[in-house]
């Protein structure tokens, strides 16, 4: 479920309104994943309508994006695309584990304690074909760009930002990070009051913003020993990372022996570990195929006829929602940056 | 190291804070044989505040190498407002990262404050040319703000050759004041270009009621569908230039 670096990280927190007329990349699985979990019912049940079809992914991507949208704020949504195959293991692992939270969310659910219920719902979520195309075609409508990457989208979301497209990526992950990501905005799809599982109290989680080059010059680390420390502590492509190596320990191994092939500890190992190729995945990503990336006009017709006709949604909230958004985009405050 | 630099009375630190504190929380101030500036901009880049203030219109100045300070502005702010206008303020650097702030006319306060690292990144200017140039008495600038405020959150002003408009249109009602270089309140009217152009009230009132409290006048510049820019000329202060985005039109 990504990699381990918050003990490392320390991010500063950011007000949403500091991001408008920046170009943010979002991870589009990711936020995509992060409605699946939390969009449900009082039982855990995802949002559907009449005819049965799950409506969560669509109902977080509207109602966020038309946010996001009305801070002026830049979106393009990056798609993974076909996995490395060093990822099946945790790919297999998360099927693994979304397995065993059916079955606890079922029995949950059997028993009437509908509180366990909501909670084990949320690691059973599962992105079908159709919700990924769903997903496009409401961002289509909206005007906001995809770009489709040819395998991890992370991977093409750092590169928007070093290329200078982007100023930064969005993703609740670390990994952004070790693909070399110039910032990553955290929290910018879920920002907003928050229920705590199990209490019955609320958190305010604000978007935080991570630096790159601040990260690794206050860590004294290159971009290279960044990569072999997550390395130490498992990424998605070595899960099991090295047994009793967590990320401080990572970091002072890294820090003490330069590079992955120095440490005495792990010489046994490291050779069932194929870091050079992981190293490759983080540090020289396929580069994406960016030459058409435009922000275009909402076409509000469309999402109304998209959203309420087809999908059922309520067209007085729909409705609603867009004519604001109209309203501040015709209102809008420019920013000084167009004349610097 | 030694930054000492002392005015006549607290209005112009408090002009200068005020002003400063409409738009950010913290502020980096930088000192040298010149004198001291500022430049920032709110968190949303819409507007930006422009301070020169020159070594000669102190009292004293002293500052032998160029310095950077960071302040809390409100901090600060709550300072010099405990001073009397008569109070002469003297600010200096201390050893150990802090700001004296010195006042005193018979009574003395003395405050210390402490700095914090200041995190700001060099802000550019807009590079803008202006159609139409009108310098109003600043307490007049403010009245207008107040009257177009009751109907809308915007000022809409347009320029001809011989008079300026300024209005405002909301769901209650419109609002209209128009000044011909006879009316009261108008100085100067230049006008190379007829000019529309739209800005938010509440950023131009905040700023206009921080400074103008110091009295002076106010050069307003600006062109069609771009920014404008405030001068605020006011005795004492060198170069106070307030800077606004225009609103989107339909």
């Amino acid at each position: 479920m990504g990699l381990d670096l918050r003990p490392l990280v320390e991010a500063s927190s950011i007000n949403i309104t500091e991001l408008s007329e920046k170009v943010i990349a979002i991870d589009a699985y990711n936020s995509i994943y992060q409605f699946l979990a939390t969009i449900r019912g009082p039982t855990g049940e995802l949002l559907a309508n009449s005819k049965g079809s799950v409506t969560s992914h669509l109902s977080g991507l509207f109602y966020r994006n038309v946010s996001l949208l009305a801070e002026n704020i830049k979106l393009i949504y990056v798609f993974d695309g076909e996995p490395n195959y060093l990822k099946s293991k945790e790919i297999e692992h998360r099927r693994h584990l979304k397995q065993i939270a059916t079955e606890k969310y079922e029995a949950a659910l059997m028993s009437g304690k509908y509180d366990d219920a909501r909670k084990y719902s949320q690691a059973t979520s599962i992105l079908t074909q159709e919700m990924i195309e769903e997903s496009k075609k409401i961002l289509e409508l909206l005007g906001i760009p995809i770009v489709q990457a040819k395998s991890e989208g992370e991977a093409a979301a750092a590169y928007l930002t070093k290329c200078g497209i982007a100023f930064g990526c969005a993703s609740q992950d670390y990994d952004s990070l070790l693909f070399g990501a110039e910032k990553l905005i955290r929290n910018v799809t879920i920002s907003g009051k928050r229920k705590i599982p199990n209490r019955n109290s609320y958190i305010n989680i604000e978007p935080e913003i991570i630096d790159h080059k601040f990260f690794l010059s206050r860590l004294s680390l290159t971009r290279e020993q960044l990569v072999d420390v997550g390395i130490l502590i498992g990424t998605d492509f070595n899960p099991e990372g090295f047994p009793g190596i967590g990320p401080k320990t990572a970091l002072k191994l890294i820090k003490e022996y330069n590079k992955l092939e120095n440490i005495e500890k792990i010489r046994d190992r490291l050779p069932d570990v194929p870091y050079q190729e992981i190293r490759n995945i983080f540090l020289r990503p396929e580069i994406p195929e960016i030459d058409n990336i435009s922000f275009n006009e909402i076409k509000y017709e469309q999402v109304i006829n998209f959203l309420c006709t087809e999908k059922n949604f309520s067209i007085d909230r729909v409705t609603g929602s867009l004519d604001r958004l109209k309203k501040t985009i015709t209102s809008r405050n420019q920013s000084l940056e167009r004349w610097f | 190291m030694v930054f000492r630099a002392r005015t006549r009375s607290t209005e112009e630190w408090k002009a200068v804070t005020s002003a400063i504190s409409t738009l950010v929380d913290e502020a980096t101030f930088e000192a040298n044989i010149e004198g001291i500036s500022f430049r920032g901009m709110d968190p949303s880049h819409v507007a930006l505040i422009d301070i020169h203030w020159p070594n000669t219109t102190f009292e004293s100045f002293e500052c032998d190498s160029a310095v950077k300070f960071g302040v809390r502005i409100d901090e600060l702010l709550k300072v010099i407002r405990r001073g009397e206008k008569k109070d002469s303020v003297e600010m200096s650097l201390a050893e150990d990262s802090t700001l004296l702030v010195k006042m005193h006319n018979g009574y003395r306060r003395e405050y210390k404050m402490r700095l914090i690292e200041s995190s700001a990144s060099a802000t550019p200017l807009p590079k803008l040319s202006f159609n139409t140039k009108a310098v109003l008495v600043a307490g007049s600038f403010d009245r207008i703000l107040s009257d177009v405020n009751i109907v809308s959150e915007y000022l809409s002003i347009k320029s001809e050759a011989s008079a300026i408009h300024f209005s405002g249109k909301g769901d209650s009602g419109e609002a209209e004041i128009v000044l011909d270089p006879k009316s009261e309140g108008l100085e100067e009217l230049n006008v190379k270009e007829q000019s529309t152009a739209t800005y938010s009230i509440d950023y131009l009132s905040k700023v206009t009621k921080a400074i103008s409290t110091a009295g002076g006048s106010i050069a307003a510049e600006f062109s069609s569908k771009m920014p404008i820019r405030l001068e605020f000329r006011v005795m004492n202060l060198g170069r106070i230039h307030f800077y606004l985005a225009p609103r989107v039109q339909d």
